[in-house]
Order: C-alpha cells, then sequence, then structure tokens
C-alpha cells in the first residue's frame, strides 16, 4: 500500500516535471508526450483502485485531473483565491494555454493572484526579480504590466500591456495577448476612453469580455455604428461574469442618442474688467479636474485682450515704477502664462488638437514653447538611449524593453499634445538610438523578437512621418524576420 | 573690563576674518567689542603649533609667521571648504582649515569669558558673501569644534550694514557697502526704506582683497632687488619663501606706515637668504606715490565690481546716500579717495571699519535670539507662558503672540494685557482663545529697548502670576531671517540648472521638484549609480556654477531596478547656518535616499589646472582665428579680456606649482570665469554661422528636391523652409537646428537617388576605412563595393556603403558637462 | 512647480494681505504668522486662496515675506492677484469626453482588480 502510494507520488511529481520541462525549444516534444502518457497512466491507475475499493484512488485521481488542466484550474480556484505561489507552482507544468513559454505563463499567474492578495510586496518581487532575469517573452510582459497595475502605475501597465499587443510570432502566446487585450478593454472602460475600447472589437485576440465592452464603448461613446439593444443583450449573454457586468450593461441600454452638443460649456465669467476676466478665465482652467483644449484657447483670448490693453500696460508699468521693480509686468505677466499654460498641458496630457487652434498671440506663444520643450525631452530621452547602446551598456532584456517604450512613450505623448507637426521632427530623433539598438540586439545579442517588434514600430512611425529613406530601411529590416 | 551682566541679554557677534578677527557683543541696547587678552580689538587669525604640540593663537602667534613659517598657519580661511590640511612640520601635526578656524573661535570665545564671565554657546559668524556651501559647512563645523553648540552665518555685508544702520540717523535710500578684507572684496547694495533694510543686490570678487595690495609691494620689492643687486627672487621658488615671507611681513607693515607718512623704509625683520647668494639686507625705499601707483590699480578693480553692481540695480553712483567701508584696507587713503571720486557719493564717518562686521553679527545675534547666557535654573512663578516676539524688530507696531502651555501651578489667566514700561503705551486687554493662546498688538518707542510688562487676569478680573513676566522688544534696524548668499539648484542632464533656492532667499528654507531619471539604475550593479548633482551660482549652466554635493542613488542600495523615466521627488533643505540637507524619494521603489557625498571645494590639481588653461588657450586661439576670418571685430575684443585673464592665471599656476594653494584657488576659479566668458563668445558667434548655414542647406536641399524629389517631398520641403523661416524670425536656435536637420534628411533622401551618388559616399567611406573598427570586414567590404561599382550595381553597392558606415567612428559624443547628471 | 502654486502659493494669499499692503504692514504680518505658527495657535495653519484652502507652514510664510520685500517679484504677485474664488466648474458642465471618468469599474468583475 505504503509502495503504491510512493509510487504515484512520485508519478505525479514526473507529471509535473514532463510540464514544465515542456517548452517551446522542445515541441513538439518529447516531455509533452511523457507528461500525457504518465497522466493517462496515473488515471487508470488512481481509477482502478478506487473501483478496487481503495481510497488512495481518490486524491492520486483528483491530483491528476489538477495537473491535466493547471491553468484552468488555476484561474478557477487559486487565482481569485491570491494563492500566488501556487498558482506560479501549477501553471509551470501548463501543457496546453502556456506551453509555448510556461515559465511566463505562471509569472501571469503569480501576478494575478498578487493582485487578488492585496498586493503583498513580497509576492510582487518574486514575481519582478524572475521577469528581470527571464527573457522577456510577451507572458513576461503582462506579468510585469500586472505588477505595475498592482502598485498602482496603472499608466506603465497600459505601456506595457499595449507593447505586448503588438507582439507577433511564436513567443507570444495566445492567451497572453487575450489577456492583456481584455486588460486593456477593462481599464479603459473604468477611464471612459470609448475609443480605445471599441477599437479593441477587432483586434484577433479579443474574447467575449472584450467584446461585449467595445460594444459597450460603441454605444456609449458613439463611436462608430450604434449596437442595437439585442447585439449588446447578444454580447452579454456571452461574456464571462455576467451578472457582475449588468450594470453597465444597463447603462448602455438607458443611454440616449447622443445630442449634438458642439462645444462644451465655459466658464467665461461676465466681468468688465479683461484683466480680472482673464484671471478667472485661466484660474478656472487650471482648477478644471478636466481642462479642455478650448478652455486653454479662450484663456489665451482672454489673456490677448488684457496683454493688447493700452490702459492696462499703463497701468502695471507705473506701478512697477512706484514699487521700484525693473521688471516689465507685460513681459513678467506673459512669460508666467506661457510657463503655467506649458505645464498644464503636460501635466494633464491634454491634446491641443482642433480645439487650441488660432492665431493669437498667447496661444501661438503656449503652442510653440510646448513644441520646443517636447521635442527638448525627446532628445534627452532618446540621447540616453544612444549613449547607452554607443557604450554597448547591457541590461536585462525586461529593461532593455521599458527603455524602449520611454522612448516610445515621450514620443507618442508629444506626437499626442502637440498633433502631426511634431511627427517628422520627433521621429528624426528617435528612429537613430532606437534603431541602433534593435540592431545590437539583433545582431549582437541574438533577441530577434522583440528587434523585430523594435522595427516593426519604426516602419509604422516612419510611414507617418512619410520619411522615404527610413521606410525602405524599415522595411527591409521588418522583412528580415 | 565690560561692567559685568546684570540680567541683561547677551549676544556675541563673530568676525572670523582672513587676516584678523574679532568678537563684539550685544545687550539689546549698545554694542561692545571684546578686547583679547593683549588688550587690542582684533586677533591675527593665526595658528602656530610648536614642537612639543602646544598651541598659540592670535598676537603670539603672529609674531612668528616669518621666523617660523612651517609651524606658523595664517589665512586658512581662503582654504576653508577644501579638504586639504596644512601642516606643522615640528610637531608632524597637521590641522584641517575648520580646525585652525576653530582655535581661534575658542580663543575668542575664552576672551568673550575672561572679559565677562560667561562662556558663550550661541553666536552668529560673519562668512563673505560668496561664501559658498562648502565654505559655510566648515565655518559651522570649525564653531562646532570650538565648543558653540548653536550658530548661525550672516554674509558679512549685511553685518555691516547692520551695525551701520543701527547708530547711523535713520535716512532713506540706497548705499553701498565696500568690504575689503585680506583676501576677498564683497560689495553690496543695500536700500532702507521706512526703516527696512533690504539687500538690493551685491558683487565681489573672491580673490581680491589687501593682501593683494602686500604682493604688490612684494613684487615692487623683488623687482628693486634685482635691478639694484643683480639677485632674482621667485615668488614660486620654494627655496625663496623665507625671503618672500620676510620681505611681505615688511611690505604690510609699510602699507600701515604709509597712511601716515609721504615714504617709508620696507623694514625687514632679518636679512633675506636666497640660497643663491649670502644673506643681505636691502635697503628699499617706498613712497606713497609709488605705493598708490602699485595699488590702485586693484582698487580700481574693486571699482568695476562695484560699478557692474550698480549698473545691474539700475542705480547712479552719485545718487547714493552713503558708502560703508569695512576691513582693514579700506583705511588705506589713496582707496577712500579713488573710490569717493569715483563712484562720487558721501563716505559714512565714524564707523570703525575694523569691527564694524563683528558688531553687526551681534545685533544679527538679538534678532535671531541666540542668547549667549547658559540656561538658569527653571523656576516657576505662575501660569507659563510660551510667548514669540521679535527681540530686535524695525516695526513699530509688532506682534506678541503667546500660549499657556502650563496652568496647573495656579490660576488660568483669561485675558492678557502688555504695558510699556516706560508708561507709554498700554494694550487692550486680549481674551485667550480655545487654544490658550492669544496675538497681542505693541507698540514701541523708537530706536531703544522696549520693556514691557504682561498683565494677566482671570475670569474674575484677579490679577494672576504668569511666568515670564514681562519682556523685551528692541526697535532698530534688522534683517530678518540670513538670507542665501549664492543661488542653489540640480544640475539637469541638460546642463541646464532647476533652481531650488534663488540667492536671497531667506533661511530657513526647504524646496521640492520631481524629477525623472534618463538612464535604468540596475539593482546590484556596482558601477550603476544615479547622480543627482547640487550646483550652486548664478548661471543657468551647470557646468559654470559649483557643485557643492552629489546625491547618490547606488545601485546596491536599490531593492530592485530602477527604470528610465522614474520619478524622483527631490527635497533640498537649508538651515539657518546655511547647512543644506537633501533628500530624495523614489516612488517607483517607496525608498529615500539622504547621502550626499562630495560637500568639498574641489582640489586645485595644478596638472589638472594646467591642462584646463591649455584648452582654454587653445579655444581662445581658435575663435580669434575665426573672428579674423569673418570680420568680428566685438569678439575680438571680448577675447582681449580673456587673454588678460588667462595671463593672470598662468601666473597663480605658477605660484599654486610652487605650493600656494590659494593661488591655485584662485586660478581655479577664473578659468571657470573665462570658460562662462568663451561660452558667451561663442553663442554670440554662433547665429551669423547658423545664417551661413541656412543659406547653405536650403540652397543644397532645394536643389536635389528641384531635380530628384517627389511632389510630396516637394511640399514638405516647403513646410520646412516655413519653419525655417519662423525659427530664424524668432531666433530660436534649438528649432533651427532641428528643422535644419530635417531639411538635410529630405535632401539626402532626394540625393540617394542619384546614381553617381553612391559611388562618392562609397569613396569617401573607403577613404576613412583604416578607423573602421573591424578592419578586415572593411576591407571585405571594399573590394565587394569596388566589385558592385564595376558592374553599376548601385543597390548593392549603397548596401555596403551603409554596411561599412557602420564599421567606421561615431563623431565623439558632445561634452557631458553636467556633472554626470541622472536626472532631468 | 505645480499649475495650481501661482494662486494658491500667492503671497497676499499666504499673509493675508492686499495688494496695497505697505512694507511694513508685510514685516508685521510675516512675524504674526511665524510667531503664531511656533505656538501652535490651529487658526493660524490653514488659509484660503481662489482654488481652496492651503496649509501654511513657516516656509511658505517666510518665502512669501521675502518675496513681497523684493520689488521685482512683487509686482508680479500683484498681477496674478485675484481676490476671490472663480465659480468652481459644475459637473454638469463637464463633457463626458474621452477619458472621463464613468463611475463604473470594470477591472473588478473582470477579475483584474482585488474585489
Amino acid at each position: 500500500m505504503t509502495a503504491q502510494l510512493v509510487l504515484m507520488i512520485a508519478g505525479l511529481a514526473l507529471v509535473w516535471a514532463c510540464g514544465a520541462a515542456n517548452r517551446e525549444d522542445t515541441r513538439p516534444g518529447f516531455f509533452g508526450l511523457a507528461q500525457w502518457l504518465l497522466l493517462v497512466v496515473l488515471a487508470s491507475a488512481a481509477t482502478s483502485s478506487l473501483l478496487h475499493g481503495d481510497p488512495i484512488g481518490a486524491p492520486v485521481l483528483a491530483a491528476t485531473v489538477i495537473l491535466a488542466f493547471p491553468w484552468f484550474v488555476a484561474r478557477r480556484w487559486l487565482i481569485p483565491r491570491g494563492h500566488w505561489r501556487a498558482s506560479w507552482w501549477l501553471v509551470r507544468s501548463s501543457m496546453w494555454t502556456w506551453h509555448d513559454d510556461n515559465r511566463g505563463g505562471a509569472l501571469v499567474a503569480a501576478a494575478w493572484a498578487a493582485i487578488h492578495a492585496g498586493a503583498p510586496p513580497r509576492a510582487l518581487r518574486f514575481v519582478e526579480a524572475r521577469c528581470e532575469r527571464s527573457d522577456c517573452g510577451a507572458a513576461h510582459l503582462l506579468a510585469t504590466g500586472l505588477v505595475a497595475a498592482a502598485r498602482g502605475d496603472l499608466e506603465g501597465a497600459r505601456r506595457w500591456m499595449t507593447s505586448l499587443c503588438e507582439f507577433e510570432g511564436p513567443a507570444t502566446p495566445r492567451m497572453a495577448r487575450r489577456l492583456a487585450v481584455q486588460w486593456i478593454a477593462a481599464e479603459a472602460t473604468t477611464r471612459g476612453a470609448w475609443s480605445r475600447v471599441a477599437a479593441l472589437a477587432d483586434d484577433r485576440d479579443a474574447d467575449a469580455a472584450t467584446i461585449l465592452l467595445a460594444t459597450v464603448a460603441r454605444r456609449l461613446g458613439g463611436t462608430g455604428p450604434r449596437p442595437s439593444d439585442a447585439e449588446l443583450e447578444r454580447a452579454w449573454s456571452r461574456a464571462p461574469s455576467r451578472q457582475r457586468l449588468r450594470a453597465l450593461v444597463d447603462r448602455a441600454l438607458h443611454h440616449s442618442e447622443p445630442v449634438d452638443a458642439a462645444d462644451p460649456p465655459h466658464a467665461t465669467p461676465l466681468e468688465a474688467d479683461p484683466h480680472r476676466c482673464a484671471l478667472l478665465a485661466h484660474a478656472a482652467l487650471v482648477a478644471s479636474p478636466s481642462p479642455t483644449a478650448r478652455g486653454l484657447a479662450d484663456a489665451c483670448a482672454a489673456w490677448d485682450r488684457v496683454l493688447g490693453d493700452a490702459g492696462f500696460v499703463d497701468t502695471a508699468r507705473r506701478r512697477a515704477a512706484v514699487l521700484g521693480a525693473r521688471v516689465d509686468p507685460p513681459e513678467a505677466l506673459s512669460a508666467g502664462i506661457q510657463a503655467d499654460l506649458v505645464t498644464l498641458v503636460r501635466a494633464t496630457g491634454l491634446e491641443l488638437g482642433e480645439g487650441a487652434r488660432g492665431d493669437g498671440e498667447t496661444l501661438v506663444r503656449v503652442r510653440r514653447a510646448l513644441h520646443q520643450r517636447l521635442l527638448d525631452e525627446l532628445e534627452i530621452v532618446a540621447d540616453a538611449l544612444a549613449s547607452r547602446v554607443r557604450a554597448r551598456r547591457i541590461l536585462a532584456m525586461h529593461e532593455e524593453w521599458r527603455e524602449y517604450l520611454a522612448v516610445r512613450g515621450a514620443f507618442a505623448r508629444a506626437v499626442a499634445m502637440t498633433g502631426p507637426e511634431l511627427q517628422r521632427l520627433g521621429y528624426a530623433i528617435v528612429n537613430p538610438p532606437v534603431c541602433a539598438l534593435a540592431v545590437w540586439l539583433w545582431n549582437d545579442r541574438r533577441n530577434r523578437v522583440h528587434a523585430h517588434q523594435m522595427f516593426r514600430w519604426l516602419l509604422r512611425e516612419a510611414e507617418l512621418a512619410e520619411d522615404t529613406e527610413a521606410i525602405a530601411l524599415h522595411r527591409r529590416n521588418v522583412e528580415c524576420g | 573690563m565690560l561692567t559685568t551682566m546684570t540680567g541683561r541679554p547677551l549676544y556675541v557677534g563673530i568676525d572670523l576674518g582672513t587676516t584678523n578677527s574679532a568678537v563684539a557683543v550685544f545687550d539689546g541696547g549698545v554694542t561692545h567689542i571684546v578686547r583679547n587678552s593683549e588688550g587690542a580689538n582684533l586677533t591675527p587669525s593665526v595658528v602656530r603649533v610648536d614642537a612639543k604640540g602646544r598651541v598659540t593663537v592670535g598676537t603670539a602667534a603672529r609674531r612668528f609667521l616669518e621666523r617660523d613659517p612651517d609651524n606658523t598657519r595664517s589665512e586658512f580661511k581662503r582654504l576653508m571648504g577644501t579638504d586639504r590640511a596644512l601642516p606643522f612640520r615640528a610637531s608632524g601635526m597637521a590641522m584641517t582649515p575648520p580646525e585652525l578656524a576653530a582655535k581661534v573661535l575658542a580663543a575668542l570665545r575664552a576672551d568673550v569669558h575672561d572679559q565677562l564671565g560667561v562662556l558663550p554657546d550661541t553666536a552668529v559668524i560673519s562668512v563673505p558673501a560668496l561664501f559658498e556651501l562648502p565654505q559655510s559647512a566648515a565655518t559651522a563645523e570649525a564653531a562646532a569644534l570650538a565648543g558653540f553648540t548653536r550658530v548661525e552665518l550672516l554674509p558679512e555685508p549685511i553685518a555691516s550694514a547692520l551695525a551701520a544702520g543701527w547708530t547711523a540717523e535713520q535716512g532713506d535710500g540706497r548705499w553701498l557697502v565696500y568690504d575689503l578684507g585680506g583676501g576677498t572684496f564683497d560689495v553690496s547694495l543695500l536700500e532702507t526704506d521706512d526703516g527696512f533694510l533690504r539687500v538690493v543686490g551685491h558683487d565681489g570678487d573672491n580673490f581680491l582683497g589687501g593682501r593683494d595690495f602686500d604682493w604688490a609691494v612684494v613684487d615692487w620689492a623683488i623687482a628693486a632687488i634685482e635691478r639694484e643687486h643683480g639677485v632674482r627672487i621667485r615668488r614660486d621658488a620654494p627655496e625663496h619663501a623665507a625671503a618672500v615671507a620676510r620681505l611681505k611681513h615688511a611690505a604690510e607693515e609699510a602699507k600701515v606706515a604709509l597712511s601716515r607718512a609721504g615714504e617709508v623704509v620696507l623694514a625687514l625683520p632679518a636679512p633675506l637668504e636666497t640660497g643663491d647668494s649670502d644673506p643681505f639686507d636691502p635697503e628699499l625705499v617706498l613712497t606713497r606715490e609709488t605705493f598708490e601707483s602699485l595699488v590702485l590699480p586693484l582698487v580700481d578693480r574693486s571699482l568695476a565690481v562695484c560699478e557692474r553692481l550698480l549698473r545691474e540695480h539700475a542705480t547712479a553712483a552719485a545718487g547714493l546716500a552713503r558708502i560703508v567701508f569695512v576691513g582693514g584696507p579700506t583705511v588705506t587713503p589713496v582707496l577712500r579717495e579713488r573710490v569717493a571720486a569715483v563712484l562720487g557719493a558721501p563716505v559714512a564717518d565714524g564707523l570703525d571699519p575694523m569691527t564694524l562686521v563683528a558688531q553687526g553679527a551681534a545685533i544679527h545675534a538679538a534678532t535671531a535670539a541666540l542668547d549667549a547666557r547658559p540656561a538658569g535654573p527653571l523656576v516657576r512663578r505662575g501660569a507659563r507662558l510660551w510667548l514669540q516676539f521679535p527681540a530686535v524688530c524695525t516695526d513699530l507696531s509688532p506682534h506678541v503672540v503667546g500660549r499657556v502651555v502650563d496652568g496647573n501651578s495656579g490660576p488660568m489667566p483669561t485675558t492678557i494685557r502688555l504695558q510699556r514700561d516706560d508708561g507709554g503705551y498700554r494694550s487692550d486687554a486680549v481674551r485667550l482663545d480655545d487654544d490658550h493662546a492669544f496675538v497681542v498688538a505693541v507698540e514701541l518707542a523708537p530706536r531703544q529697548a522696549n520693556a514691557f510688562t504682561i498683565v494677566a487676569e482671570d475670569g474674575a478680573g484677579v490679577t494672576v502670576t504668569v511666568d515670564p513676566p514681562g519682556l523685551t522688544i528692541v526697535q532698530g534696524m534688522t534683517i530678518g531671517d540670513p538670507p542665501l548668499s549664492r543661488s542653489i539648484g540640480v544640475a539637469l542632464v541638460s546642463d541646464h540648472v532647476q533652481l531650488y533656492f534663488e540667492r536671497g532667499t531667506p533661511l530657513p528654507a526647504r524646496r521640492s521638484f520631481t524629477h525623472a531619471t534618463i538612464e535604468s539604475v540596475a539593482r546590484g550593479s556596482a558601477d550603476s549609480v544615479l547622480k543627482i548633482p547640487i550646483v550652486q551660482g548664478e548661471h543657468d549652466r551647470a557646468h559654470l556654477c559649483r557643485l557643492v554635493g552629489t546625491l547618490e542613488i547606488p545601485g546596491h542600495a536599490i531593492s530592485r531596478s530602477l527604470p528610465a523615466g522614474s520619478e524622483i521627488e527631490l527635497t533640498l533643505e537649508l538651515d539657518r547656518g546655511g547647512r543644506m540637507s537633501a533628500r530624495a524619494l523614489v516612488p517607483a521603489l517607496d525608498q529615500v535616499f539622504e547621502h550626499v557625498a562630495h560637500l568639498l571645494v574641489p582640489a586645485a590639481d595644478t596638472e589638472v589646472l594646467a591642462a584646463s588653461l591649455a584648452t582654454l588657450r587653445q579655444r581662445v586661439d581658435d575663435l580669434r582665428a575665426d573672428a579674423f576670418r569673418h570680420g568680428m571685430p566685438h569678439i575680438l575684443i571680448a577675447l582681449e579680456h580673456a587673454e588678460r585673464d588667462l595671463a593672470d592665471v598662468g601666473r597663480d599656476l605658477g605660484a599654486a606649482q610652487g605650493g600656494n594653494d590659494d593661488a591655485g584657488q584662485r586660478a581655479r576659479r577664473t578659468l571657470i570665469e573665462i570658460d562662462a566668458a568663451l561660452d558667451e563668445v561663442e553663442q554670440s558667434k554662433q547665429w551669423p554661422e547658423l545664417e551661413q548655414r541656412i543659406v547653405r542647406t536650403l540652397t543644397w536641399v532645394g536643389g536635389q528636391i528641384a531635380h530628384l524629389g517627389t511632389e510630396r517631398e516637394r511640399s514638405l520641403f516647403e513646410d520646412v523652409a516655413r519653419a525655417v523661416d519662423r525659427a530664424r524670425t524668432e531666433r530660436n536656435v534649438r528649432e533651427l537646428q532641428r528643422q535644419l536637420r530635417l531639411a538635410n534628411q529630405l535632401g539626402e533622401t532626394a540625393w540617394y537617388r542619384d546614381p553617381d551618388t553612391w559611388p562618392t559616399l562609397f569613396d569617401e567611406a573607403t577613404s576613412r576605412v583604416d578607423s573602421a573598427s573591424d578592419l578586415p570586414r572593411a576591407q571585405t567590404l571594399v573590394r565587394e563595393g569596388r566589385a558592385a561599382r564595376d558592374r553599376e550595381d548601385m543597390g548593392e553597392l549603397r548596401k555596403i556603403t551603409e554596411k561599412l558606415w557602420r564599421l567606421l567612428p561615431h563623431d565623439p559624443s558632445a561634452r557631458r558637462a553636467s556633472y554626470d547628471s541622472g536626472v532631468r | 512647480m505645480s499649475v495650481t502654486d501661482r494662486w494658491a502659493d500667492n503671497p497676499f494669499f499666504v499673509l493675508e494681505l492686499s495688494v496695497a499692503a505697505s512694507r511694513a504692514e508685510v514685516e508685521r504680518a510675516g512675524q504674526k504668522w511665524l510667531d503664531m505658527l511656533a505656538v501652535g495657535i490651529g487658526r493660524a495653519a490653514i488659509y484660503m486662496t481662489p482654488l481652496g484652502a492651503r496649509a501654511r507652514t513657516p516656509e511658505l510664510v517666510r518665502s512669501a515675506t521675502a518675496a513681497l520685500r523684493d520689488p521685482e517679484r512683487r509686482v508680479v504677485h500683484e498681477l496674478w492677484y485675484l481676490d476671490h474664488a472663480p465659480t468652481p466648474p459644475d459637473d454638469d458642465d463637464v463633457v463626458d469626453v474621452d477619458d472621463g471618468d464613468i463611475g463604473f469599474d470594470a477591472m473588478t468583475p473582470l477579475g483584474w482588480a482585488r474585489p
């Protein structure tokens, strides 16, 4: 009896070990086959024991089932209960879901469980330490994104997840992409970023939950064709966690057709004194939780009226003379306005776009200063990357990817804030260092997966920047693999 | 001996000078200079250690300065903030500048004890206005070593202005404090408005002082000796050090004597020995005219600084209400006459330039409530009050704020009233609020100590005893909080400075900014360190400011790797003594770093200085050649100044090589100033060069696009040309450079379509193949390229040329001048 | 500097003075607030600005006094002085733009956040 028990436990351990050894490089693999054979043998032996009235068969059969479907078990029972270490251990032997990268999958399971456990620092450090040591496949990116989210860094998490979605090829387990797409959809829904959510409906890895969120987004955000009530109900009926998402669906069902409100209302105070009026408009803008480009343009126009008012300028200069100040008040005021508004745009990520078009002097100055500032910052980030690559200072792949995302993020932010006019100038700044990094990864460090993703991004941006030389170059690079 | 203390407060102010030091006390009414054991107002800042290790300070040590220079040290104030220890050969001891300064401070402290029977624990110590953080920190360290438990540092010009303002009749207007010490020159423009003193601005030369007068006389004497005796004495030769020291001593005495006599004979303490000749005793007669001709260039140098300050603050020299002279060298008649004549303003009379600073420091000690008397035993007499009020103030109607902190020892007061002891004022009764606190406005009689009695009553109107029962406020000129002498900020990776504290910021001060890292810091990596350099100075470019500390976040101290772009919340804090602390919070790591390294004045290594000098000379030569080539006369004028300064640096470097550390420090500082001046010259010539580049680039790109460009490229080029035009109108150099780069890129794209282009580029790359990183590979590529060219396969030739480029070295990257800053 | 600091840290608010305050009034107010903060009088700890209440600290009072002593800085602060609060934007005025919070947490139902 004891010998039988020992044999079965050894068999289970062997099943786990075969699963853990079953990776992309061992596929179609001996280990997978061995694992299944062992499972079948163990399951048969356990069933036979049970049929012979031997109670030992029950736990062994249960363990066999768990080891046969590790991801399912982890996702269903361990992750929601926050058992991060057990989740990690179990998913390490994943056969189907993560067989391309079961180490990464195990980290995803651990990170996800850690979120449910209230993000204990030990668990986060555990995942991070393993991610840093890895070659940073797609599943690792997902795990890193989840850790960032657990730490409250949602913007960082968004960056990791978005970069993962661009991954292609065998290093990208389907489950990693599917989960990342769902996470992005859920997070964007929470922010009310409807256009982002709606766009995810077309993603090849959008699951039922993502499709439901995208349908709701189309309804609430007015993005794309408006879904009917029936479509909404259908999407809801297929989604997981249906009951908990019902409130969102109800809100979408009761949402009426958006009124064609052209411009958001603005608290433009009715003040006779243009200086006070501009101060109020400025204060309202900076105090607003969601400043708009239109509000910015209005404040700038109010300041133009003040700075163009000869009476105000004269009074201010006389006051400066009385105090004995050498500063020119209109000039100092103008510099302060510009500094404030540039800081505001950068802090809030306000996209100027069409709402802040115009040729008022203050607005033009703000746009120019912003343009200059963003390019300066981009140059600093790009220069740091360039000098590191030149000096061949190697970072863990995980960190290399993070640096690449930082440059990319700075570029995307700059373009979003000021518009396409910055695309060409910005591209000329980021292309050389990112290209040098990708070439280094490809040639010397044999990391073709990440280098390929970088070339793809460079090609996409080159096309937007209409940089013919760069398009030709990166097309060749992308074609290499 | 001064009268013994009769319960009046005792405020101590110390002028820790380069040559002499003084201590003054203020009792809330008048200031007194404390005499030393020899009965003198001034104590020479000289320390001697004999063979047995006995330390002598002041006049007794001063006597050995010439006789025993190896064991006697003076002028160590100039080396404050450096890590240089000065040796005393006989005893084998070595002392750092703060340790030497501590000996002087301890002697002054003992003098106060001898004269007043109180060994002070607190004091205000004056420092030159241009002292930087390392120097201030060293001064504070010296005070601590001397036994002071609490000190505040006060810029010397403010101290002298306070003393001058305290004694002068009220009168609004701007005035100049001309402070020429032994080793430093400070000039401050101050303003009194309604009796309130304000520092409008200050300037100075950290390396101009009365000692330079002495050296001018020494140089004259050396020239005279060579002329008359044929003996050449060199200031930078160690074997001539004793002879030079004797000459200097004689020069100092002659300088003093010439303020009364028309001519003097330089009295050498002993015959001169040079090693090359027999000892000899030259008779050198120095006339007042000669002396004046020697020192006038130095006085003019100081006047140039004054004029620069006045110009900066749009103040006409003739409009100054008065000029206050501070410092021993200002008693020189020719100096006073020259300054008064050039500036055309009245000179304040009746002030002792030698002790004014110490008096001002003592007055400021009262403002800072630094009563030097040891605390007496606590005797409880009724309800205990915690009072806050200005001990000294300019305002005639200040507030007294208080709170009952211990009402257990008797009945609790409910109202408080203050009445002036001279009967001239009685406040309304103020009811205590819920916090048992009160705020009472009082009125002061001008320019005197105002004693008040606190009248407290309970709810029934019965008088309640309170502790303390009264308070005293002195009305007079104050400066409030001590101001920061030089701006402090953080060097950013762009070589700009993020300003934290502007010059003049009242201390204490604290400020925080959020920065972002620009490179990753790998956990556990020994060579991965994020540096946050803290700099001090008035330039907006970091490399021109003084590095005063570096906060480091090393790879081994972080809990996990810190990615590029991480936020760092940096807080800098300065206490009232000007001591700085820094704290960096890294939210991503949830860790705090507080270790600031390198809080020293960088050592003036003579080899480094020589290399810097050579580099700057080369830069001047290049700029001059360029200016001639392009016909830019204004640049030539600016370069003349730089060349003059470089010659000074050469001389100082010679002296530094001969062992004169002070000259080395001066050379280092001058080099920084020349660097800044050359930067300005380069910027001024940058624009004409850019204009030429615009024309060249747009012409070339326009030509390429017209011949080989696509329709879309033509339209893009038009956009770029418009942007170039706009940047040119706004004189925005960076934007212009970016747009020109873009234009070039467009031009090259078109140019590469020309079949003749690639052979040219290939030839150009081939000519540099010797410098390729992988020579065999490069040579193979050259062979393949030649074959491709022969068969006119331009596509292949292009690929080969591009591969070849990757093997060729990059241009040297731009100088990282921002002290390796890792933040933006 | 955050964009709101221009008002929040305006020395006239910190010292509770009008722009017409004399130099003596500036010094007096600075000294009074510092002393009140030192003895811990509750009402000294907070001051009002157009953007709401803010904490008054000794550093802020010192820096405000220094700013008003300096004519160059004082004149600029006078230009930015706004004597009463602007109407805060009404909730109804805030348009439901992209990136606006909808008040529905979609992360928790899908298991991406702790319930």
